[in-house]
């Protein structure tokens, strides 16, 4: 699987376009740090399956990605991971061993899509300017 | 003094590019000075220009983030660290006699706008304020011991700062100053003094430098200096003759000193803000020979703030307390840079180097490297735009709080690990907390 690959399935699964999940001008590099998570926890056969699966898709799109991957039995748990670390920034564990799911690095932690989605920002860490709390958030976000 | 003027070959291609630069060139003396003839830029071999202008925004050229347009932004850098380190005798060659006055020293020192009981400050252009107990009244004032004011009294630093001590045992000195359109934004609005702060009541808006207008926007300067001593090169720094200043405090109990020294300039921060960057363009430089990178060579025989035979300091960490600069013969700090200059940078320092190496061989400006320069790279991603590259640190002004090492390898997080804008975009007025817009010298009014 090569990382725009990644990125092209990413997008299905997280809602966010490729151009959020990977910038042109890409100053946190989040796509290719969570490649490197993807292809180090995950065999290289399994991925080479999911790309496979992927690329065959005639009509690459939510509900043939739901139906083709999220719902297979081997290919939805890896699935179900790369959702969850474009959001939360957490690698879970496969093998349902909590002590073993971890943040990818600060970086994965303060860029979680969760925290654009909700209007809000992950705890111990904001942009936002003193006393924002007392304007209306911004909604101006592109997921599409 | 003004230093004697030599004439080289390169100054008679000014007449030639005369037409050019009249129609091409953002050609304004740095100093405001309107009604003066327009100098053109001095061209001397290749596409690197030497201006004494000061650029009004960037020019970006390309669109790849990490290569033509770091170097549109690096060379912005670069053309406004040749402009302010400029003589005010704009016909005179940055460094043709090996150092010279600059701009940016004629300035505005933040002491001197932020006064006692709000006081309004002193016009533009006013002398600098010097504390009685200095005898003397010449040569530069320096007031502060760390990057934030009150640093040796302050116990509740939002990082983990503190002096910065040289290899002669000398409490290294800061300053910071701002040209004329910043003061007199802060100067109209009374930004000056709590009261003014306080009817003022919104969020401060630096004027923005422009292109099209052909107008500078606000721009700080924060210079850090050591005093010249044993196996300091003064041919490798640009000084000059300061009075050394330490006001007298409680706690911990330190006595007033004033003292006169030479001092070499080790680093130059420039926050420029602009329209294409309304985040301001964060450039900062170093003299070369401060510190070694962490994890590469240290082969250098002398370094300002690092000694290869002393292993067993622990690696940018502050001196323990209490700090006091009176005290001689300190230890002094070890310090290494802990995020590497970019090599597209250091391609772009050396070509500045030779360029400045061709007016005189014996430039003090050719000791100087540009560490790198952070702009907010989707500027109406508000607040922040978009921070690129993510960290940057001077080792002389954010000596501490560059990352975290452990073992072999560096650390770095965000809002933790310097960057300049997370840092600076937390700054607020002292009196309603209103965001400051990146400057934390608001906080300092009474």
């Amino acid at each position: 699987m090569t990382l725009e690959t990644f990125v092209s399935l990413s997008s299905i699964l997280t809602g966010y376009a490729e151009s959020t999940l990977k910038p042109g001008a890409d100053t946190q590099k989040l796509s290719e740090l969570y490649f490197n998570v993807l292809n180090k926890e995950v065999a290289a056969q399994t991925i080479s399956q999911l790309n496979t699966v992927f690329l065959g898709l005639s009509n690459p799109d939510e509900a043939t990605v739901k139906t083709q991957i999220v719902k297979d039995s081997i290919l939805g748990p890896i699935a179900k991971n790369i959702i969850q670390m474009w959001y939360s920034g957490i690698w879970y564990n496969l093998n349902d061993k909590p002590d073993e799911s971890y943040v990818v690095s600060s970086i994965a932690y303060k860029n979680g899509l969760v925290w654009s989605t909700i209007y809000a920002h992950p705890m111990g860490y904001s942009e936002e300017t003193f006393g924002y709390w007392n304007t209306a958030p911004n909604t101006n976000i592109t997921t599409n | 003094m003004k230093p004697n003027r030599t004439y080289y070959p390169h100054v008679l291609l000014t007449s030639l590019l005369l037409l050019f630069c009249l129609t091409s060139c953002d050609n304004k003396q740095a100093k405001k000075e309107e009604t003066e003839p327009i100098d053109p830029p001095i061209v001397l071999k290749d596409s690197i220009v030497l201006s004494p202008h000061l650029p009004f925004d960037v020019t970006i050229v390309g669109n790849d983030m990490e290569t033509t347009v770091r170097r549109s932004f690096d060379t912005f850098s670069w053309e406004s660290f040749i402009a302010l380190n400029w003589s005010e005798d704009s016909s005179q060659l940055i460094g043709v006699d090996g150092d010279n006055a600059t701009i940016w020293e004629t300035w505005k020192n933040s002491g001197d706008v932020f006064l006692e009981d709000g006081v309004k400050p002193t016009p533009w252009g006013a002398p600098n304020q010097i504390p009685p107990s200095c005898s003397s009244n010449d040569g530069k004032f320096l007031v502060m011991v760390g990057k934030t004011p009150d640093i040796l009294n302050e116990l509740e630093l939002p990082f983990k700062t503190g002096p910065l001590i040289d290899q002669n045992g000398n409490y290294s000195r800061f300053e910071i100053l701002m040209n004329q359109e910043m003061f007199e934004y802060i100067d109209d609005n009374q930004l000056y003094s709590f009261d003014g702060q306080q009817a003022f009541n919104k969020a401060a808006e630096f004027p923005e430098g422009s292109k099209q207008t052909k107008e500078w926007g606000a721009i700080m300067v924060k210079g850090a200096w050591k005093v010249m001593g044993e196996n300091d090169d003064p041919s490798k720094f640009h000084t000059v003759e300061a009075i050394v200043y330490t006001p007298a405090q409680e706690n911990p109990k330190i006595s007033e000193s004033c003292f006169k020294a030479t001092v070499g300039l080790v680093g130059l921060h420039i926050g420029t803000k602009t329209k294409i960057s309304p985040q301001w363009i964060w450039s900062t430089f170093e003299q070369v020979d401060n510190v070694p990178t962490f994890g590469e060579a240290k082969d250098k025989a002398h370094y300002n703030y690092f000694n290869a035979n002393a292993s067993d300091r622990q690696i940018n960490e502050a001196p323990v307390r209490p700090w006091n600069p009176n005290i001689p013969d300190q230890i002094p700090t070890q310090v290494e840079r802990l995020t590497p200059i970019d090599s597209g940078t250091a391609a772009l320092n050396a070509e500045y180097q030779q360029k400045l190496r061709s007016v005189n061989p014996k430039s003090v400006w050719q000791y100087y490297e540009l560490v790198g320069t952070q702009w907010p790279v989707t500027p109406t991603d508000l607040p922040l735009g978009n921070p690129f590259p993510p960290f940057l640190g001077n080792a002389t002004l954010e000596t501490y709080i560059q990352g975290i090492i452990k073992g072999d390898k560096v650390e770095l997080v965000p809002n933790v690990s310097t960057s300049c804008m997370h840092c600076h975009n937390g700054a607020t007025m002292i009196s309603n907390g209103k965001p400051a817009d990146f400057t934390f010298l608001l906080e300092r009014a009474q």
